[in-house]
């Protein structure tokens, strides 16, 4: 199978380790558990661009590279590397993407931050923004069940999964929009207030937060059976003219007092 | 001489001698039967290079290569930096661990349990992936022939419906003599029925196949009242004569999670889940049903209810903990064990065990153990038929949601040859109130054991201090540690790390 060579734009959004290093052997490994190739070479890390804090220490030290097989490699050469995790043992093996020699990286990456760690960060909020729907300044004026719902599923009240999301509703009043159309003074926000691990980082919104939302169109709200109203939510009818989103990411929220990420992004001011 | 005094040791143990050559990397100098020296071996499975992590890495799964138990994989709530899920790899019977991102789910599955077969390295997984769609959990079964490669897991079966919760896997090759087949089955809740009988097994009898085909059985016989459904827990147990037993906790009553009430069923297929009626060799002599109950109207509550609720027991939730083994040995399918947990009193959670000798047909009537306040029961058998029970179990004064310095979580194994005297070994005790959970799980909806030939190998998760204290039969940390301290390092040896939630490798010697 022919693999599909990247844009640079490709590589840069699919890449989580973007760093730049020298190729110090080929055919060679530093985690010795995993197969020797004509693909795996070690490398010497020079400088991290972009990294989860996990990679972020690896600078001056030699980790394994699975080459994308799309340029031919010798040992010495200096390369930017556009990666993606791959083992974590007592060293680090990491797939890449593609690689491009060093002075032909694309101009953007001389001006990320210093903190590779920040950096990424920073390019995965870009990306939610990007894919939002709505992002606005705002403040919770309520938080209430969704009209009728108990546990945002279909299913009667006594099945229940250890994944419900118990859906929440958080009416937030519209400061300022910075992306998208909204025609109203409010927007619904629903939310699942599940502490399970698969809702557990979706924020979990109360009234009187203020902040920045990232927020994405609600597919169709759930139509559950009814049972008893659980305990810490009114019951409120949603009004039929709200628009309704969702904000599931951790990133999808961001306090009116914490400095940076959005606000920066979104040049808000304060 | 060396070799030779291996050798004859490994054949004095009944053990087949398998060195660390895997196909994979450098030989290593490990045997099965120099493990086998080490009677109980203890490993916190974080690899060295995810020091600095301080995940809650709860619920896990163990798979051991029959073929080759030198050849490990595990899984947990552990999150991927980024991509693909990870799973936990091991090449060198446990002793350390590579953490590798193969499975196709967004940073981390909802669920996932993992197994290999009997003659190869194949790994199957079932999964709930990531991200949900439509928010209805689905389910992935996958298949790789190299759980070290780069490669993702090959997506066999890819179906949401109205939702899935748990996703068990039990998988064995089934061996004719001129072929040989992997035998697959999924047991999960699929809410993908009208009635609430959501018990169903996805079962292929050729999962090694390219592209193998899986059929979706429910075998849940009786309509549970309206509104209601199975618990999440549905576990299947396979024998490689053709037997297949599953049990399940069927819904018979209650007006909310508080007091739900709940039957506990055996099904048992004798032909690898074939035929026109697959599940219903067992039949119950109340109501001449499909599917023997071994305990009827158990009040088994799912709890906390509420979102604003503290978890029940020690920071954990409760409401479908069930767990089944049979007998590996030919011509001994008729013994299978049970264990369930349910509510006793008013305010207790204890898991009851029980065994049959007879295929399923009769149960002992009391129980063999009953352990109050503990959750995650598993069982095994290994190929001297002795049995192996694991089990986390709260001590201290117990009160519903309330967790004090004075409660601890202790993780037992426990072995019997006859159900009746058991041993107990002690394989972490730590406290229940540290850390604070993040979400729930806290350590798992389940956790997993089982025997290759006379050893078992089994994978809880725990509070992972650094404390010998904590871990009477000794313990190993690949991750940057200190016991003098009791404290947890990042990579550099040097930044503090909170302590939080791992998984723990063990392996106790037949």
């Amino acid at each position: 199978m022919v693999k599909k060579k990247l844009s640079e734009d490709e590589l840069m959004s699919q890449a989580s380790f973007v760093f730049q290093g020298t190729v110090t052997q080929l055919k060679a490994t530093t985690v010795v558990e995993i197969p020797v190739t004509g693909q795996t070479a070690i490398v010497q890390v020079s400088q991290i661009i972009h990294a989860p804090a996990a990679l972020s220490r690896y600078f001056g030290k030699e980790i394994t590279v699975l080459l994308s097989g799309n340029r031919r490699v010798k040992v010495g050469d200096r390369l930017t590397f556009f990666a993606t995790e791959w083992i974590f043992g007592k060293g680090v093996a990491v797939r890449s993407l593609g690689e491009v020699r060093t002075q032909d990286a694309p101009k953007a990456l001389a001006s990320v931050s210093t903190n590779p760690v920040q950096a990424l960060a920073q390019r995965k909020l870009q990306n939610r923004v990007d894919d939002a729907d709505l992002v606005i300044s705002g403040k919770v004026s309520a938080v209430r069940l969704p009209a009728g719902a108990v546990s945002g599923t279909a299913r009667g009240p006594l099945a229940p999964s250890e994944h419900d999301p118990h859906w929440r509703e958080a009416v937030v009043e519209v400061q300022d929009v910075h992306k998208g159309e909204s025609k109203k003074k409010s927007v619904v926000v629903r939310f699942p207030a599940s502490q399970d691990r698969m809702w557990y980082r979706a924020p979990k919104f109360r009234t009187g937060q203020e902040g920045h939302f990232i927020l994405k169109k609600a597919g169709p709200p759930p139509s559950p059976r009814g049972a008893a109203k659980p305990k810490g939510a009114k019951a409120v009818m949603a009004p039929a003219q709200a628009e309704t989103y969702t904000a599931l990411d951790p990133q999808d929220f961001q306090s009116i007092t914490q400095p940076d990420g959005l606000k920066r992004l979104l040049s808000i001011p304060g | 001489m060396a070799k030779r005094r291996s050798r004859a040791r490994a054949k004095k143990h009944g053990r087949r001698k398998f060195r660390a050559r895997t196909g994979f990397g450098a030989t290593k100098p490990v045997t099965v039967a120099a493990l086998a020296q080490q009677p109980v071996r203890v490993v916190n499975i974080i690899p060295e290079s995810l020091s600095g992590e301080s995940n809650q890495d709860s619920e896990p799964s163990l798979a051991v290569n029959p073929a080759n138990p030198l050849q490990m994989a595990a899984s947990a709530f552990t999150p991927a930096l980024s991509g693909n899920a990870p799973i936990f790899v091991s090449v060198d019977g446990g002793n350390s661990w590579l953490l590798n991102a193969i499975v196709p789910s967004d940073r981390m599955t909802a669920d996932i349990t993992v197994s290999f077969v009997g003659k190869s390295t194949t790994l199957y997984a079932g999964i709930i992936p990531q991200p949900i769609i439509d928010n209805t959990p689905g389910l992935n079964i996958l298949r790789t022939d190299n759980f070290l490669g780069p490669t993702k897991m090959k997506i066999l079966v890819d179906r949401r419906g109205s939702g899935v919760d748990q996703p068990y896997i039990a998988a064995t090759t089934i061996d004719t003599g001129q072929t040989s087949k992997d035998l697959v089955a999924v047991g999960a809740n699929d809410f993908n029925d009208p009635n609430g009988q959501t018990a169903v097994f996805d079962l292929s009898n050729n999962a090694s196949a390219a592209n193998p085909s899986f059929k979706t059985i429910r075998v849940d016989k009786r309509r549970p009242p309206p509104g209601g459904a199975d618990a999440p827990s549905i576990r299947p147990a396979i024998h490689s004569d053709g037997t297949i037993y599953g049990a399940f906790l069927a819904l018979v009553g209650g007006t909310n999670l508080s007091n739900l009430r709940r039957d506990v069923v055996v099904v048992r297929d004798d032909n690898f889940g074939t035929g026109q009626n697959p599940f219903t060799a067992l039949r119950d002599p109340g109501d001449n049903t499909p599917g023997r109950r071994v305990a009827q109207s158990r009040l088994v509550p799912f709890l906390p209810m509420g979102n604003f609720d503290p978890p029940p027991i020690g920071q954990e939730r409760i409401g479908s903990h069930i767990a089944i083994a049979l007998d590996p040995r030919a011509g001994q399918s008729s013994v299978v064990y049970l264990a369930w947990a349910d509510r006793v009193g008013t305010t207790d959670y204890t898991i009851h065990l029980r065994s049959s000798r007879d295929r399923g047909v009769t149960w002992s009537t009391n129980d063999l153990l009953s352990i109050t306040n503990a959750v995650n029961p598993a069982l095994a058998i290994n190929s001297d038929g002795i049995v192996g029970f694991l089990y986390q179990q709260l001590t201290g004064p117990f009160s519903p949601g309330i967790v004090t310095a004075a409660n601890r979580w202790v993780t037992h194994f426990r072995r019997s040859s006859d159900g009746v005297n058991w041993n107990d070994l002690v394989l972490a005790t730590t406290p229940a109130g540290e850390p604070t959970g993040q979400g729930l799980p806290y350590l798992g909806d389940y956790l997993h054991v089982l025997a290759v030939e006379k050893d078992f190998y089994g994978i809880f998760s725990a509070n992972n201090t650094p404390d010998m204290a904590n871990f009477p039969n000794g313990v190993t940390f690949q991750r940057k540690h200190d016991f003098g301290q009791k404290k947890l390092f990042d990579v550099d040896g040097v930044t503090p790390v909170d302590i939080s939630i791992d998984p723990f490798f063990f392996t106790v010697s037949g």
